[in-house]
């Protein structure tokens, strides 16, 4: 399965809109700036995607996963290293929580965040897509990268670093897609750019 | 409404919105955390109650939900306001809520599912959780530093502790040297002519050395074992020899204060084995001179039985028994302590460290035994104590038990005391004697004569000298005078031993004399000589006594002696001397050297420490010179009685060693080691030191 650098340069197009609009309402809750990076695409093999997957991090995550299935299917995670997770959780709730075990106000307000900004990005992407897409609720967890990203089968993957200087929160977008989904994607893609007059 | 009517049933809180945020469902959960009824809030505009879901940040999320977009929370945290917490009876609740998009099966639009946990418990329970954890961590935490303070605190106690042994070890032996000298030169001047006055004087410094020497000899045992300087033997023994040895070191003691005295291995216990003699002659010494100490009338009495054995091993426990002043129950549990007494007003009475349970304790437990005491006041103690003792192999075995065939004689006990008549029935049976008993002269006379009459004469008399009625010399008379039982051989066995007796039993035709407490070797080595000569007849009037057999070799042993230290060469000099034996002094290495090379000495004592040349170097020079079958004994005087010596000393070649202050009995003791093997008991020097309390 190829996709072509257009489809590519729509797709992070697309992934673009979505942070961006995740950022807005990230910035909205923080109140301070975001600052966002260049999305970095990357396909795995699905062999060597496990090896491929640690080369992103091996650390333990606080992570908030929003699982997604139909006409494409795939996984969006919001990941923080734990000490930025603990700083953000203070940040919002103005409550200390330094040690790094789970906790139900940790929890709750990071699957918050992890929501409102997948939120942004899936929305956008598939309100712009308009294709039809089934969504897990979004869930929180506590794992490596490696565990949080099923690695058997050819992935395509999106990181989006992200950090928020006033505070030293950093962290991390993953839009992780199953290219066995991608025809349709492609289709959609296709669409996109005869619209705007792309070849 | 029909559609959404399972939602009643769930305990989530739910309700539905459509996308003109008019309540399609508000199910009955909610309505009992909320208050508002179903029939109040459903077709009507969810702001009408709840206006803050105009603000913006819900607003742009929900329009989302109503396009079929992904699933949005808002936690309770984030959105304090959002469902307004406080329940109809006032109380504070924490929800977390989930909107969900659910399609309209006509529309292309789709419903708003709210659905609401109420994690208040939840989040309870965990922050208790962490509560608890954090508790406990810093519990672990203060447990952690103060476990670290404890260990810290520890070894510098143990250093400490240490280093007290080692310099109680090295004290020692500044002490033992001078003793040396004190104890010896007492000795020796007892043996001077003096007015009463100064013999007495000279007595006390005497005992008053020898309390000293007993205190110095407990501190450095224990700091021995303290400082786990203290290892075992291993050597192939017999354990009747090494009881024996112990009955003759305090018997003198119990026969001073007047009390019977008993020792005895039960026959069932193989006395041939293998560990430390030493240590377990100290186990009971320690014990029995406690019993002898404590005991103002009476007996002490000492007894070794099987506890268990195995195909390679044996487990003997030893009681000594006494009826003494007894151990209040309260005290017996503090008794094995260091520095322990029953009763601390006991230590002025009786004296003593309190350290020789401790020590003995310790030797126990070393040995793989246990140690204890059962007690009644005022009625006396038995101290116990049990050993692992590995046996010896057959090969072993073998080469000591004597080929001398004693069995199936007739042997007649006789005396009052039932006590002594066991230990020797016992004892005789286990040798295969046929042994009976009388408690009297007149019952004794009695059944030698009826055995007599029945052609099964009774070979030997074994009798007492204290007995009700007729003493035992009138009896032995009396058989001696009967031509019928004339021929028994009689025994005499007393616990007075008086100058002169030797000589007037000697008279009446006693062919043995022996003193109690029973030493098992000499009587087994008595029956041997008087019964063995196949006649039954012994050809010259001669008594065996213990001393007749030493006689002989005093004379021809020839000893030498080097030590620089002038008073120490004199005393050991005079004491050998004082033995019989024949005694050169040098007083270096190079002069002991010498002097072996000219003259055939039996035995050599050799000073560790000397100028010009030492004793271990002098020994290896000895052995490199001697003759290939005439191997010298070489015996190490030293003062440094630490682990180690011994090793140090067998090492540069020598074969014993003695450690300071030497006195009478430790010489003796050495001399029958490694001398002609002679058995030496001179009942006029058994006052000497005691070595053990």
């Amino acid at each position: 399965m190829k996709i072509s650098n257009a489809q590519l340069d729509t797709l992070k197009e697309l992934i673009n809109i979505g942070v961006g609009r995740a950022a807005s309402l990230l910035h909205e809750i923080l109140d301070s700036h975001v600052r966002l990076q260049v999305p970095s695409l990357k396909i795995v093999q699905s062999p060597h995607s496990e090896n491929e997957i640690e080369k992103f991090g091996t650390g333990r995550l606080a992570s908030v996963k929003l699982d997604f299935s139909g006409s494409l299917s795939g996984s969006a995670l919001l990941t923080f290293p734990p000490d930025s997770a603990a700083k953000l959780v203070k940040v919002l709730t103005e409550e200390e929580s330094e040690s790094s075990d789970m906790d139900s106000v940790r929890i709750g307000v990071l699957s918050e965040v992890g929501n409102i900004v997948i939120n942004g990005i899936m929305g956008s992407i598939g309100n712009l897509l308009k294709i039809p897409i089934a969504y897990s609720i979004p869930f929180y967890l506590e794992s490596t990268l490696a565990n949080l990203i099923s690695p058997n089968a050819t992935l395509l993957i999106a990181k989006i670093r992200f950090d928020v200087q006033q505070f030293h929160i950093q962290g991390d977008i993953f839009l992780i897609f199953e290219v066995g989904s991608f025809n349709r994607l492609k289709s959609a893609l296709d669409t996109i750019n005869k619209a705007v007059g792309v070849e | 409404m029909v559609e959404f009517g399972l939602l009643d049933h769930i305990p989530l809180g739910s309700f539905v919105l459509r996308s003109d945020f008019i309540v399609q469902f508000w199910n009955r959960t909610l309505e009992g955390w909320t208050g508002i009824s179903k029939n109040e809030i459903v077709n009507n505009n969810i702001y009408t109650f709840f206006p803050h879901l105009k603000e913006k940040k819900y607003y742009y999320r929900l329009k989302n939900i109503f396009i079929g977009g992904p699933p949005i929370i808002f936690s309770s945290q984030f959105h304090q306001h959002f469902i307004p917490a406080r329940m109809p009876d006032g109380s504070l609740r924490t929800f977390q809520t989930t909107v969900t998009a659910i399609a309209q099966s006509d529309k292309q639009e789709y419903y708003a599912l709210f659905s609401l946990q109420d994690m208040t418990d939840l989040t309870r329970r965990i922050q208790n959780y962490r509560k608890m954890r954090d508790q406990a961590l810093c519990e672990v935490n203060d447990r952690k530093l103060a476990q670290q303070e404890l260990r810290r605190a520890k070894k510098v106690a143990e250093i400490a502790n240490k280093t007290k042994s080692e310099f109680l070890a090295n004290m020692s032996h500044e002490i033992r040297t001078p003793m040396n000298g004190v104890m010896g030169m007492t000795e020796l001047l007892l043996d001077t002519q003096l007015s009463e006055e100064q013999r007495g004087f000279a007595e006390t410094v005497r005992a008053s050395a020898e309390s000293l020497l007993t205190i110095i000899n407990d501190i450095l045992d224990f700091s021995k074992i303290e400082a786990g300087k203290l290892d075992l033997e291993f050597v192939d023994f017999d354990l009747r020899t090494s009881m024996d040895e112990v009955v003759d070191l305090l018997a003198f003691k119990a026969e001073e204060k007047g009390l019977a005295f008993s020792c005895f291995l039960h026959p069932q216990v193989k006395g041939f084995v293998h560990g430390d003699p030493g240590r377990l002659k100290q186990i009971l010494i320690n014990l029995a001179n406690n019993a002898i100490k404590f005991t103002k009338q009476g007996e002490v009495a000492i007894s070794g039985e099987l506890e268990h054995e195995t195909e390679a091993e044996v487990c003997v426990r030893f009681n000594i028994t006494d009826t003494g002043i007894g151990i209040p129950q309260k005290a017996q549990r503090k008794l094995f302590q260091s520095f322990t007494q029953a009763d601390a007003s006991t230590t002025r009475k009786f004296g003593g460290t309190g350290l020789g349970l401790t020590i003995s304790k310790q030797l126990a437990e070393m040995m793989g035994g246990k140690i204890g005491v059962e007690s009644q006041e005022d009625e006396g103690s038995t101290f116990w104590f049990t050993v692992l003792l590995k046996k010896q192999t057959k090969e072993n075995r073998q080469r000591q038990v004597k080929d001398i065939d004693l069995t199936g004689q007739r042997i007649l006990v006789i005396d009052n005391n039932k006590t002594n008549r066991d230990i020797l029935r016992l004892q005789l049976q286990s040798w295969h004697y046929i042994v009976e008993e009388a408690e009297d002269a007149t019952e004794a006379l009695k059944l030698l004569h009826q055995q007599a009459e029945e052609k099964a004469p009774f070979a030997l008399v074994i009798l007492d000298m204290q007995m009700p009625g007729m003493d035992g010399e009138t009896l032995g008379k009396t058989i001696k005078n009967e031509p019928a039982i004339k021929d028994t051989k009689l025994i005499m066995f007393t616990s007075i031993a008086q100058r002169g007796d030797v000589r007037r039993l000697s008279e009446i035709g006693f062919e043995a004399y022996l003193t109690k407490p029973l030493n098992q070797s000499q009587l087994y080595d008595c029956l041997a000589t008087l019964l063995n000569d196949g006649t039954g007849k012994v050809g010259k009037k001669q008594l065996v006594t213990r001393h007749t057999i030493a006689e002989d070799h005093r004379l021809k042993t020839r000893i030498l002696l080097a030590e620089d230290n002038i008073v120490n060469q004199k005393v050991a000099r005079k004491m050998l001397q004082k033995f019989g034996y024949k005694v050169d002094c040098v007083a270096n290495g190079k002069e002991a050297v010498r002097a072996v090379k000219s003259i055939p000495y039996d035995l050599v004592f050799m000073d560790c420490q000397m100028p010009e040349m030492d004793g271990y170097e002098a020994t290896g020079e000895i052995r490199r010179v001697e003759p290939k079958n005439q191997h010298i004994p070489i015996i190490a005087l030293t003062a440094n009685a630490m682990q180690g010596d011994r090793e140090k000393c067998l090492d540069a070649g020598m074969d014993d060693y003695i450690s300071k202050p030497v006195n009478a009995i430790k010489l003796k003791e050495a001399i029958a080691k490694w001398g002609q093997r002679i058995t030496v008991v001179d009942k006029e020097n058994h006052s000497v030191a005691s070595r053990n309390s």
